[in-house]
């Protein structure tokens, strides 16, 4: 019996250092408090340290006397629900125990077991503003309610034993405080202090302060710290031959305005599943109390678009982040249409991203062309005489102009990419164009689009320019009419006299592409003056 | 350089039904002497022209040294053509002041975009690496000679002196954006500026005469002293 006693005393030893330890770790009680989402459930173990408790723990051994005092250990619930900003209604549920066992003799045990269940509605609020990035963020809490007390005491003297009951309800009240140590917007680390005043005592009876550590879940909705006023789709269709310029063009244009009262960030990312290569992020740009910012989402998309060869619906996925202490994520998303690879919708400087010289096709037969056509002797000039020996080519290769296919309710034009034309023997002006125009590109002969929507007629009508190199000086060289070329900037900086093609000739010869080329420019540019009226454009194809 | 285009694209959106659109034109010829010769539209060979011959707006005629001929345009109109002149037809059609205001305004937005490419960084398509081949020929830069424009300021000059002051600024300008030697700018500016002059456009006038005044040599003292003349009695104007 020595030895046990002796046991008993040890490990009592052990307990208090060790509870004590906990009690400085965890100095406040866990709870779920100041967390970002508007509801929690939070589970805590705590001690409470009573003013008419003696010590917490004490194991005498004198003969067989010994007794122990456990009180304040317990275990509470809370559930909290946001009602405004940093304010919160908290629910807390509390069971602690008293239990105090003398034994004075081996036959003689007085056993007092208390236990306080304690319902405590009241209010939470968060001390700091939420836009400290910090995981820590204390607060204040307050309640009232009922701490019922429940004891049962067995006494043991010798054989006999003696049972009595008594149950008590008191009304008190508690003031507290304590710090969240936030790892995510639904988990937490919580440590509490609270001070109860049961029956609104001060120091007496069951009163007195109460330390606690424990978790919290949570869930529902985060704190705004911003509003999405208005998505703006800048772009609904997306045509793979020019995906590259949406890199750095924005697919919608995200209304943020911050509704946190006090400076916040936010960041849109975007992708287009499964067309990008990543989530764009716009990157965080502050936004002041109050104000709205236009923020453009973009995205990157991969190559594999490219390869797309029929419509198909995609999801463009927004995400706007803004942070200010937490983070908030609101999610947007919408239908954007995917068009086939050649599309194009109709607008003259995107059809540059169609002329492909570096198409292995198009650089082989270009420079088969010119190394069989090759004529040192001759007194052409060499980007003319080159053109006219590629067009030459096209002629004999029996290249036909043929009008686009109906796709039934598609209105978009359609558009072969060089090797495809080629290849097909046969396109519509643009495809002829595209062709024509990538061939001399191939041979570093700058060429440019010339687009006419003439008033008078009910369709636009394109055809090319190329840089015959020759300065304006010396044009002469190119033609002795002058209404045969145009004098326009070339790459060397200078103006040198451009040649306008009808590429829808194609079946005819190259003298007469040029003929009509320039009659249309003549007409429709000069005298009709179409270029100063803006129907008739010219884009450079860089 | 945003702004200048939004106020071009403004101007020219406020101006456009105002404008009226160039018909295609014909004109009869009606006299003819010495040598005159006419190229259809783009072709690149002279026909001798005769009477009676319809020519349309997309030609050409020129006279010899002793070449004169007479127009009768559409609105029953002559206009002569004296010797050693070239003209396009179409630079007969009838210009109205919102034209000749487009027309100019489009030159100086295609001077300044000239002038700020050669300061702009421009990255086109990196896949074509654009060389210089050693092996051609070094260009020839000679000019024309000045007296290959004579013909063509004659035929410019025909404008402004049977009063097509709009049609001669329009040909003057082009002639002077075509690579004219600088010995006969002077004399194209001075008629440049006495156009606008006769349109009453004083400022553009004063412009032109500017130019002659202050970038023209001592051989052209007849036409600095002239533009200074025509500056002084501009600037005398209430």
């Amino acid at each position: 019996m020595k030895h046990s006693n002796c046991l008993i005393e040890k490990t009592m030893g052990l307990l208090i250092p060790a509870a004590c330890l906990l009690i400085l770790i965890a100095s406040p009680a866990l709870f779920s408090q100041g967390m970002p989402r508007s509801n929690g459930f939070g589970f805590r173990v705590s001690f409470w340290k009573m003013a008419e408790s003696e010590v917490l723990l004490r194991v005498s051994q004198q003969g067989l006397q010994q007794t122990v005092n456990m009180d304040g250990f317990g275990i509470w619930f809370q559930y909290y629900n946001r009602i405004h900003d940093n304010l919160s209604l908290a629910f807390d549920f509390g069971m602690v125990s008293r239990i105090h066992l003398k034994s004075d003799a081996p036959l003689d045990n007085d056993v007092d077991v208390n236990g306080i269940l304690a319902f405590l509605p009241g209010i939470r609020y968060d001390l700091l503003s939420r836009r400290l990035t910090s995981k820590f963020q204390p607060y204040l809490d307050a309640g009232i309610g009922p701490y019922f007390q429940q004891s049962v005491n067995v006494r043991n003297i010798g054989t006999e034993e003696n049972v009595s009951t008594e149950s008590k309800y008191d009304l008190g009240l508690f003031l507290g405080g304590g710090v969240n140590l936030a790892v995510s917007n639904r988990f937490a680390f919580n440590f509490d202090m609270k001070y109860h005043f049961v029956n609104f005592a001060v120091n007496k009876g069951i009163s007195g302060i109460e330390f606690g550590i424990g978790v919290s879940f949570m869930w529902g909705k985060l704190r705004d710290l911003f509003r999405v006023r208005q998505t703006t789709m800048v772009v609904h269709d997306i045509y793979p031959a020019y995906y590259q310029f949406y890199n750095t063009y924005p697919l919608a244009i995200v209304s943020v305005e911050n509704t946190a009262g006090f400076p916040i960030e936010v960041n849109v990312r975007s992708k287009v599943s499964p067309y990008s290569v990543q989530a764009k992020e716009s990157g965080f740009i502050t936004i002041n109390k109050g104000e709205t910012k236009d923020i453009p989402a973009t995205t990157v998309f991969s190559s594999n678009i490219s390869q797309v060869d029929t419509r198909k619906p995609a999801v463009l996925d927004i995400e706007v982040e803004g942070r200010a202490g937490i983070t908030y994520k609101e999610t947007i998303t919408a239908q954007i249409m995917v068009h086939s690879r050649n599309s194009w919708n109709g607008e003259v400087d995107k059809l540059s991203y169609f002329v492909t010289p570096d198409n292995d096709e198009i650089i082989r037969l270009s420079r088969e062309v010119t190394r069989r056509e090759n004529d040192s002797t001759s007194a052409e000039p060499e980007n003319l005489r080159n053109a006219r020996n590629i067009f030459n080519e096209l002629v004999s290769r029996n290249i036909r102009y043929q009008s686009d296919p109906n796709i039934p309710f598609y209105k978009d034009d359609r558009v072969q990419f060089a090797d495809e034309t080629l290849n097909l023997g046969s396109g519509d002006c643009d495809d002829l164009v595209v062709l024509y125009s990538s061939l001399l590109e191939s041979l570093a002969i700058n060429t440019a689009f010339v687009e006419v929507q003439d008033p008078e007629k009910s369709l636009a009508h394109l055809y090319l320019l190329f840089d015959s190199g020759i300065p304006a000086e010396q044009a002469q060289q190119v033609s002795s009419n002058e209404k045969r070329y145009l004098l326009r900037h070339g790459s060397a900086g200078v103006n040198t006299a451009w040649i306008p093609v009808e590429t829808t000739l194609i079946g005819r010869s190259f003298e007469d592409a040029w003929n009509e080329g320039a009659l249309n420019y003549l007409q429709e540019a000069g005298i009709r003056n179409g270029l100063a009226e803006g129907w008739v454009r010219i884009f450079d194809v860089e | 350089m945003f702004k200048i285009r939004l106020f071009y694209l403004l101007t020219f959106l406020a101006v456009l039904p105002l404008v009226q659109n160039g018909r295609a034109m014909e004109a009869e010829i009606v006299r003819i002497s010495g040598e005159v010769t006419v190229r259809r539209g783009v072709e690149e060979s002279w026909q001798p022209l005769s009477l009676g011959i319809l020519i349309k707006d997309v030609d050409t005629i020129l006279t010899g040294e002793k070449g004169e001929v007479v127009l009768e345009l559409e609105d029953g109109q002559t206009f002569t053509l004296g010797p050693n002149s070239i003209l396009d037809i179409a630079d007969l059609r009838r210009i109205t002041e919102r034209q000749l205001f487009l027309y100019l305004v489009k030159e100086k937005m295609s001077r300044v975009e000239k002038h700020n490419q050669k300061t702009e960084l421009r990255l086109g398509k990196v896949s074509v690496v654009h060389g210089e081949n050693r092996d051609t020929a070094a260009v020839d830069s000679s000019y024309l000679p000045a007296e290959s424009w004579t013909p063509v300021i004659n035929g410019a000059l025909a404008l402004y002196r049977q009063e097509y002051y709009r049609n001669a600024i329009i040909k003057l300008n082009k002639i002077l954006d075509g690579g004219l030697p600088e010995e006969r700018q002077c004399e194209v500016y001075s008629y440049l500026g006495r156009s606008f002059e006769a349109i009453n456009k004083p400022g553009q006038a004063i412009d032109a005469y500017q130019i002659v005044v202050n970038d023209c040599g001592e051989e052209h003292t007849a036409w600095i002293e002239s533009a200074r003349e025509s500056i002084d009695r501009l600037e005398q104007k209430p």
